[in-house]
């Protein structure tokens, strides 16, 4: 039996869905599949019925869990069945907001640089932090970090060189 | 770029009011069930019952006729499963044999069709009489011609034919064939310039004596590609086979965090937009995790195990060669990474 009300799966949900769908999405490239795993990984915290001490550690648990279930649904032969972008009505993005040369530089990177950079420049999390969420040391952390910048520097020095 | 333009870029990959609806109603739905709907729960009981409907489904058991009052009489019970299992039992073969040999199975299964018909239509069928058939018929379908084998191609010596790998999320994956593939020399690369914060860098392809650039361009930074090819034993921009066309764009000057390269990227761009990134890191913590995952399908890369994912666009492919970790990112064809993989060494 679940410890989690209706009202705190509600706010935890409202906390914490952008954050998932994010991970999932640059994970995963697939709005349904991104979707698909949030889902995944709200439920599987419910039915864990887990406690955490604090919401900091209730965070790094769902970014986690979010990593682990969108490497599960990348091997899942399931996960061959996918919709084109074009095909859904609404956006993937909200294409007013941002530059899309960012959004495409961002989309660029492999996964190991551009779920490191989410969790620095955007969550705030500290390089530590981020190595034992992901399972690698800390200078490749690091590393990883500044190949990102460097990367997105040449990326879009070359698009405005266009 | 600054860190608010990045940060927009993030909160555009925000889900929209509807898409947070529709998960939550999703959570809601399933946080109380007990079972998950992809998965199909049968009893163990049931496991015999459904094996003997699947052989009866696939023809290895003949169906008994029934009588002529009217009752369906299945005809054309299909045999030729049975012949060609018993080659395939026979027969010496090696496993890609085996494989074209299930193909042929596929094909003549899906050409076999059973015919059923009443018994009243079956003799207007023999008298060609159309005004007895019912709407149960179905028109009798003829036997397709035996699908031909298909030919094990012509194999030259030295090229690379890695035309199949395991690609993870493809619902059919080929089995991959791992030939030796000779080293593919890039010293006829025409050298590529470029520029980068300012600083004209000469990237030569040609051997392990990659240029830094002036000298003033290599001051102020920890490491160098050429130190970081030393450290590893070669410089992989020699032998990597990458498909035409592509511009050399590694950059060849870093600062790292401890002042030693632990890691390089390698980088090519095509004029098609096509690029190919090869990660080359002297920790393979990162790699192993996809390595000790055993759902994940390998692939076999010249005596090396490869795990491929591709993601509608791009393959990521991670393979351990001499402890040295490689991780490619590239937009390119199946077979162009696949030569690539198999240049690796």
């Amino acid at each position: 039996m679940s410890t989690y009300t209706d009202e705190k799966i509600a706010q935890i949900y409202d906390q914490y869905v952008n954050m998932v769908y994010k991970i999932c999405l640059m994970m995963l490239k697939n709005p349904g599949d991104a979707e698909d795993v949030t889902q995944n990984v709200f439920v599987k915290l419910i039915r864990s019925g887990k406690q955490y001490e604090s919401d900091r550690h209730l965070k790094a648990s769902l970014i986690v869990i979010a990593q682990n279930e969108c490497k599960n649904q990348l091997k899942h032969w399931w996960h061959s069945k996918r919709d084109s972008f074009d095909d859904i009505a609404e956006p993937s993005y909200h294409q007013q907001t941002a530059d899309t040369d960012v959004i495409n530089a961002v989309n660029s990177l492999p996964d190991k640089y551009k779920i490191p950079v989410y969790l620095f420049y955007y969550e705030g999390y500290t390089s530590e932090e981020i190595s034992k969420m992901m399972g690698i040391n800390h200078s490749t952390v690091r590393s990883h970090l500044a190949e990102a910048r460097k990367r997105l520097k040449l990326i879009l020095k070359e698009d405005n060189n266009e | 770029m600054n860190k608010q333009e990045l940060n927009n870029a993030f909160e555009s990959f925000n889900p929209t009011e509807q898409q947070k609806q529709r998960m939550l109603n999703g959570i809601m739905a399933k946080k109380n069930n007990v079972f998950d709907r992809r998965k199909i729960y049968i009893p163990a009981c049931s496991v015999a019952a459904a094996a003997l409907m699947f052989a009866m489904i696939s023809g290895l058991l003949t169906t008994a006729p029934v009588t002529d009052n009217g009752n369906l009489v299945a005809v054309n019970t299909p045999d030729v499963v049975q012949e060609v299992q018993k080659d395939i039992k026979t027969d010496e073969m090696t496993s890609s044999t085996v494989a074209k040999k299930e193909m042929v199975v596929e094909e003549k299964l899906s050409s076999e069709k059973l015919s059923y018909t009443t018994a009243e239509n079956k003799k207007s069928e023999n008298s060609d009489n159309d005004s007895a058939k019912t709407d149960l018929a179905e028109p009798e379908r003829e036997k397709q011609p035996t699908a031909k084998p298909v030919p094990e191609p012509e194999i030259i010596p030295g090229e690379v034919i890695a035309f199949a790998l395991n690609i993870n999320t493809a619902s059919t994956a080929l089995k991959s064939r791992a030939i030796d593939a000779p080293a593919v020399a890039t010293a006829d690369t025409a050298e590529s310039m470029v520029v980068y914060d300012g600083i004209l860098e000469q990237a030569n392809g040609g051997g392990g004596g990659a240029a830094s650039g002036s000298g003033s361009a290599a001051a102020g930074c920890d490491a160098t590609y050429q130190e970081f090819c030393t450290k590893i034993g070669s410089d992989i921009r020699d032998i990597l086979k990458l498909p035409e066309g592509m511009t050399d764009i590694t950059v060849l000057e870093k600062y790292t965090a401890d002042g030693s390269a632990g890691e390089w990227d390698v980088s090519y761009v095509g004029t098609d937009g096509c690029f190919v990134t090869v990660n080359i890191c002297t920790d393979n913590q990162y790699n192993r995790q996809y390595f000790e995952n055993e759902s994940f399908e390998k692939t076999d890369i010249n005596g090396t195990d490869a795990v491929i994912i591709y993601d509608g666009n791009t393959y990521t492919a991670y393979m351990d060669v001499n402890n040295i970790s490689y991780t490619v990112t590239a937009n390119i064809s199946e077979q162009q990474l696949a030569e690539l993989l198999v240049s690796i060494k």
